[in-house]
């Protein structure tokens, strides 16, 4: 391996000469079609497995904060959260879409495979307090994302609107195809919130 | 002598918004926001459409990935370092991970190499197509320009399939790659791609490179010579374009290029125009080596190397020991040096970028006594990439 | 470490160490493995050694790491060097006391111009100060208000520093135990 005498490329096949007739010849490309995706009316090819939102299926997770802890971003955070006056056992990830770099080193490192990835990648929203909400959230049960992509087709954000009650700490969630899912949070961190205090001791923003 | 106050006032009445020195030279602040520095500053004495002193002021881009990777794991640092490099973010992957590896001693396996070297040739031949993009603005051929970029989108969408990401890819990390080539059908488009951008560059050719603007606007220009070059620590297709052979896949073999056959180009000239031509030729050298390595075909096998200690990517730990990779990229010689203490995160990470060698003292020096229309032409010469300036 | 393939491989890495070596006596050189060397320099010597392996064709200076070891009191300089002719690189260390005033090395700009540029770096970030290399002064990449804080110094405190520059920090708690900015 050691001292290839390598090829050197000989000066006649790097030297150009100049010309006042071929830069012409590029007229060509005048009667072609153009390569640009007219995008309303074309749609994109979004590859499989192309690195998007997360979900995430909230059974699976034991909230075990691998994911917490890779992230680069310091995008994740586990968060107590409270469905229909029941509290789930183990704290789930709050994924904030605002530092999130779509590396998925989250999904990667997830022990039970609950943290997956979508392909759908768009959120846009306008400068709202409430629109702004929408970049942090606890992902939603895979199923149910892939079907509402499948119904849309369109690679949006699931979610149109997040209510987030700053008093109560109840999170709603307005689905685009109409349905509604509530959930409370009730503290953040990996160890369990105090029962009394109701979930103040970390600042929400 | 007048005073420098009534000059300035001069300059605002006849709607010139730039700072007089004296009565022959003015001060002129040459970017960030001008494109063709892409967020870097050059301070230019100029006397009237002469530069007399250049001085570059980087600093616009600075993010301090450095200190940030040593609060960081190990593999996480990816997405955090190949921010350094934006046109072909798989190169400081790549030295990063290599260096990681060397600490560890871990042998990568064949079809991983396979996967880093493909996709290292992918990300050059899309970086020589965005420089081509950027030279052709800058020469004022639009038209060659769009082309390129029209082009690159074929390899972002190969990397798209691949990756999973189209700029950062965050692919190569330490011990192997992250995910398997999706399908054969990828190594189809591969191949496909390939052949589609080689019988596209005759096109480049008689639009960009044989034409008598270019040779007008690039002969003769920012003229560096052997010497020079070596002192200045100047690498890469500029280092060529003086003469030196030195090329880092040959001079410091890594990855699977020992076993590809190519050609390294180099001529005597030192002037803009060789510095383009050689990166044009590298282009093709390139879509041949991707050939190759179709050729070759990945070889079977696992895509990562097996640890159990890979089961706990957040507390993984590194002996301690200390790396340093290179890898040559469009730009140059891209080095990182890598320092561990045995923890879960790295002690030191430094990332050498070759544009803090071409951009800053190199170009000082190129640029006095060229024109101002020249400038951006001599920049995109040097192919300067100021986020490895910064870092 | 580096898995060094001794024997036949590195003779021609050990010659040159050797070569070197025979010039320098006050130098220490191993090799680390194929196309890897490296030697000890002490900090005062450093000049000497640079001229002498620039005129042994080692052509091209990479990167000046600076390296803090606060433990040790000292920072570690590594003048990374590329020879083009003996395709080997070369990492001169050599170590100063990081006190600040006490942190201070002869630039070798003269022997590896590029040098005035990584030592501009090495200064800004680390505070390593070159002396004869009269760039020293002129601003580099930090900010003025961020002069003299010398940020890449293990003993900066980046938390700190980023409550105090961009107020509201973020919405963590400040005593997990793994924090990341």
């Amino acid at each position: 391996m050691e001292e290839i005498e390598f090829k050197i490329a000989p000066e006649s096949k790097i030297k150009k000469k100049p010309s006042y007739i071929k830069p012409w010849l590029g007229l060509k490309y005048l009667f072609k079609k153009p390569v640009t995706i007219k995008i309303p009316h074309e749609k994109t090819q979004i590859a499989k497995k192309y690195r998007g939102f997360h979900t995430l299926d909230w059974k699976k997770c034991v909230g075990c904060n691998f994911c917490g802890q890779i992230c680069p971003a310091r995008a994740i955070e586990m968060t107590w959260l409270e469905v229909d006056g029941k509290m789930e056992k183990r704290p789930h990830p709050k994924i904030d879409y605002g530092r999130c770099t779509f590396c998925q080193f989250c999904v990667d490192v997830c022990p039970t495979g609950a943290l997956r990835f979508i392909e759908s990648f768009i959120l846009t929203s306008e400068w709202e307090e409430d629109t702004i909400q929408l970049f942090d959230w606890v992902p939603i049960h895979p199923e149910k994302f892939r079907k509402l992509q499948e119904s849309y087709n369109d690679w949006r954000f699931p979610v149109e609107k997040i209510e987030f009650n700053k008093e109560t700490k109840e999170v709603v969630y307005h689905l685009r195809d109409g349905e509604v899912f509530k959930f409370k949070i009730l503290g953040y961190g990996i160890r369990p919130p105090k029962k009394q205090k109701g979930g103040t001791d970390s600042k929400p923003d | 002598m007048v005073a420098q106050s009534e000059l300035i006032k001069e300059a605002r009445e006849n709607g010139m918004d730039l700072l007089p020195l004296d009565k022959d030279t003015y001060e002129l602040f040459f970017g960030p926001q001008h494109m063709a520095t892409e967020n870097f500053s050059i301070i230019l004495k100029m006397d009237g459409h002469r530069v007399v002193e250049a001085i570059a002021n980087p600093g616009f881009l600075h993010r301090g990935f450095e200190k940030l990777a040593e609060f960081r794991p190990w593999h996480t640092n990816v997405a955090l370092l190949l921010r350094v490099c934006v046109p072909e973010s798989d190169v400081p992957e790549t030295i990063y991970s290599m260096a990681v590896d060397e600490i560890i001693g871990w042998e990568v396996p064949e079809r991983a190499q396979w996967i880093r070297t493909t996709v290292l040739e992918m990300a050059r031949v899309s970086s020589y197509l965005f420089w081509i993009m950027g030279l052709s603005f800058k020469l004022g051929v639009y038209t060659a320009g769009q082309w390129a970029a029209a082009y690159r989108e074929r390899l972002m969408a190969l990397f798209e399939q691949l990756t999973g990401a189209r700029v950062y890819h965050i692919y190569t990390i330490p011990g192997g790659v992250r995910r398997d080539i999706p399908s054969d059908r990828w190594l189809h488009q591969l191949k496909d791609t390939v052949e589609y951008i080689k019988s596209k560059l005759p096109d480049f050719d008689h639009l960009v490179f044989e034409n008598y603007i270019t040779f007008k606007r690039m002969e003769g220009i920012g003229v560096m010579n052997k010497k020079f070059a070596l002192s200045e620590g100047v690498t890469g297709p500029n280092l060529r374009a003086t003469g030196v052979p030195y090329d880092v896949r040959r001079a410091d073999p890594y990855l699977l290029y020992p076993e590809l056959d190519f050609e390294v180009p180099v001529l005597n000239e030192g002037d803009a125009l060789a510095r383009a031509l050689i990166r044009r030729f590298e282009l093709e050298q390139d879509l041949y080596i991707l050939e190759q390595l179709l050729d070759m075909g990945p070889p079977s096998g696992p895509y990562q190397v097996s640890d159990p200690r890979l089961k706990n990517l957040p507390r993984f730990k590194v002996p301690a020991g200390d790396a340093f990779s290179h890898v040559e990229s469009t730009k140059g010689d891209f080095g990182a040096y890598v320092v561990s203490d045995g923890k879960n995160k790295p002690y030191r990470v430094q990332i050498r970028g070759p544009s803090i060698a071409h951009g800053i003292r190199v170009l000082e020096h190129l640029l006095v006594g060229s024109r101002i229309a020249d400038v951006p032409v001599i920049l995109m010469s040097l192919d300067n990439c100021p986020p490895d300036i910064d870092r | 470490m580096a898995n060094g393939q001794e024997g036949g491989m590195s003779m021609r890495e050990q010659a040159i160490v050797d070569k070197i070596l025979e010039k320098a006596p006050y130098a220490e050189g191993k090799v680390r493995r194929e196309r890897r060397i490296e030697f000890t320099v002490p900090a005062e010597r450093i000049r000497d050694f640079l001229t002498l392996l620039k005129k042994n064709n080692f052509e091209l200076m990479l990167q000046i790491t600076p390296v803090d070891w606060p433990n040790d009191g000292e920072i570690e300089l590594i003048y990374q060097i590329w020879s083009v002719t003996h395709r080997t690189h070369v990492m001169v260390r050599t170590r100063i006391p990081r006190e600040l005033e006490k942190a201070r090395m002869p630039t070798v700009k003269d022997i590896y111009p590029v040098a005035e540029t990584y030592e501009r770096d090495a200064h800004d970030f680390f505070g390593v100060y070159f002396e004869g290399n009269w760039k020293m002064e002129m601003p580099w990449i930090l900010d003025d208000t961020e002069q003299d804080i010398y940020p890449l110094r293990k003993d900066f405190d980046m938390l700190q520093y980023v409550k105090k520059k961009y107020k509201i920090l973020d919405r963590f708690d400040e005593n997990k135990d793994n924090y990341v900015i």
